[in-house]
């Protein structure tokens, strides 16, 4: 390979997600693309006794004139199966109870994204939304990049807003809003020729409905047989950072990409997490990878979060997910290229939360351990 | 604080090294990008991003759901 592409194929990697937004996590360039591409990524979800998703996503993107991109993602969202409803200490220990088995649920999503490529950097402009029959919302987000250092540094800058409208089938008055603003800053790094590294700072300031219009709590205490209630009641605004580091580093002996990812969470309910991934792809034969995985999350309790209520307050919630835990995943997943321009993959992933799980162990009382697969099949395709 | 160490950090970052164009073959494979595979990315934060409490860090904007 010549010098020429080397350093392309390189500012395509070093870039390739200074910012990967949510909104549309594409796999974005640095420079513009010299041809169209796309592909399909099917997912299918399933958790032990309860729910089940299934996630096709339609992803496409092309050079428009000498210096724009046009990328596009669409999504289904297929959800089946019961979930948590109401957590309940009338057996004298608190209990989650699921509703029962639900009607399929859908959800669409779609979004859209242009870039401008500069000499020494980019400018994108994108937009997304997405449809449930009790959830509408709707996002805009701007990114800029920026390259020096001869192109061993990326600065990325981010900002975006969504606004949400929140209903619920068993409140069927309920439509209330909700928007967040967030702010993204990052870098990226060549460190040396086989290591790089990236660390963003995102800042998401939400304010609105942030309450779970289907979750209550029952609460039974001596002598008495009316429980308390406790509808789910959060705060109305909810702000939050997350700093996330990744690394990666090739082992040419091996044909080996290291990757270690850490992220650190914290909110204004008094909710820190750290998340650490670590795994490698492995080049076994020419268009054949292989890629395990394995990723720790851990979670502190929202400050309002309990399992019972002694009274019914202001705020107040037995939401599992706002509760102390942890979690860890497991991943198999393989690639392989059929030929320079259709590659295919599949992976397999088993997903767990338990109390005991949470760093230090002390999780959350009652807390309902949860199984979970997943399994992911993709092609993409170079036009 | 913490953004000031920040700050700090990415400075530090941008005088320490300085690959050539001609090194960075290794740097340019695919599974040395940080989102090789942006769907399965994508489909992943929003699954974790449902049954866990924490998000943000990969972007801005998007990802709204009655599933949070």
């Amino acid at each position: 390979m010549d010098a020429i592409s080397n350093a392309k194929l390189a500012v395509q990697a070093l870039a390739g997600a200074a910012l990967a937004l949510p909104v549309l996590m594409l796999p974005v360039q640095a420079g513009q693309l010299e041809t169209a591409r796309g592909g399909i990524k099917f997912l299918s979800y399933s958790e032990k006794d309860r729910m089940e998703a299934n996630s096709p996503l339609l992803w496409a993107e092309a050079p428009l004139g000498e210096n724009f991109d046009v990328a596009a993602t669409v999504t289904l969202d297929s959800v089946s199966g019961a979930s948590p409803q109401y957590v309940s200490n009338r057996s004298g220990s608190p209990v989650h109870t699921l509703t029962s088995a639900s009607i399929i649920e859908e959800r669409r999503e779609a979004g859209v994204k242009v870039t401008r490529h500069f000499d020494e950097g980019s400018l994108g402009l994108g937009a997304s939304a997405s449809s449930e029959h009790d959830y509408l919302s709707q996002s805009v987000n701007a990114d800029m990049r920026f390259d020096f250092n001869e192109k061993n540094t990326t600065l990325a800058f981010g900002v975006g807003e969504t606004n949400d409208r929140i209903g619920s089938s068993t409140q069927p008055t309920l439509d209330e809003p909700r928007t967040t603003r967030d702010y993204l800053v990052g870098v990226t790094q060549l460190l040396t020729p086989v290591s790089l590294v990236q660390s963003n700072l995102t800042y998401a300031d939400g304010n609105g409905y942030f309450n779970d219009p289907y979750k209550y709590t029952l609460s039974y205490f001596l002598n008495s047989r009316i429980p308390v209630m406790q509808r789910d009641t959060r705060p109305d605004g909810r702000s939050s950072a997350a700093w996330l580091t990744r690394y990666r580093h090739y082992v040419p002996a091996w044909n080996t990409a290291l990757l270690a990812d850490y992220r650190y969470y914290r909110d204004n309910w008094d909710i820190r997490a750290h998340t650490f991934d670590l795994g490698l792809t492995k080049e076994l034969a020419r268009g054949l990878k292989i890629a395990p995985s394995l990723r720790y999350y851990t979670q502190s309790p929202a400050r309002f979060y309990a399992s019972s209520f002694t009274n019914a307050g202001d705020l107040g919630s037995s939401d599992a997910r706002l509760s102390g835990f942890g979690a860890i995943t497991a991943s198999f997943k393989l690639i392989y290229a059929m030929d320079e321009r259709t590659s295919l993959d599949a992976s397999f992933a088993r997903y767990r939360q338990e109390a005991a799980y949470r760093l230090g162990g002390n999780g959350s009382e009652g807390f309902p351990t949860l199984n979970a697969n997943f399994l992911m099949v993709g092609m993409s395709r170079i036009f | 604080m913490r953004i000031l160490l920040w700050i700090a950090l990415a400075s530090a970052l941008a005088g320490c090294a300085n690959v050539k164009p001609w090194e960075r073959g290794y740097l340019a494979k695919p599974e040395m990008g940080f989102d090789s595979d942006s769907a399965q990315a994508r489909n992943l934060q929003h699954i974790y991003s449902s049954k866990e409490a924490a998000h943000g860090g990969y972007g801005v904007g998007g990802g709204g759901c009655g599933c949070n």
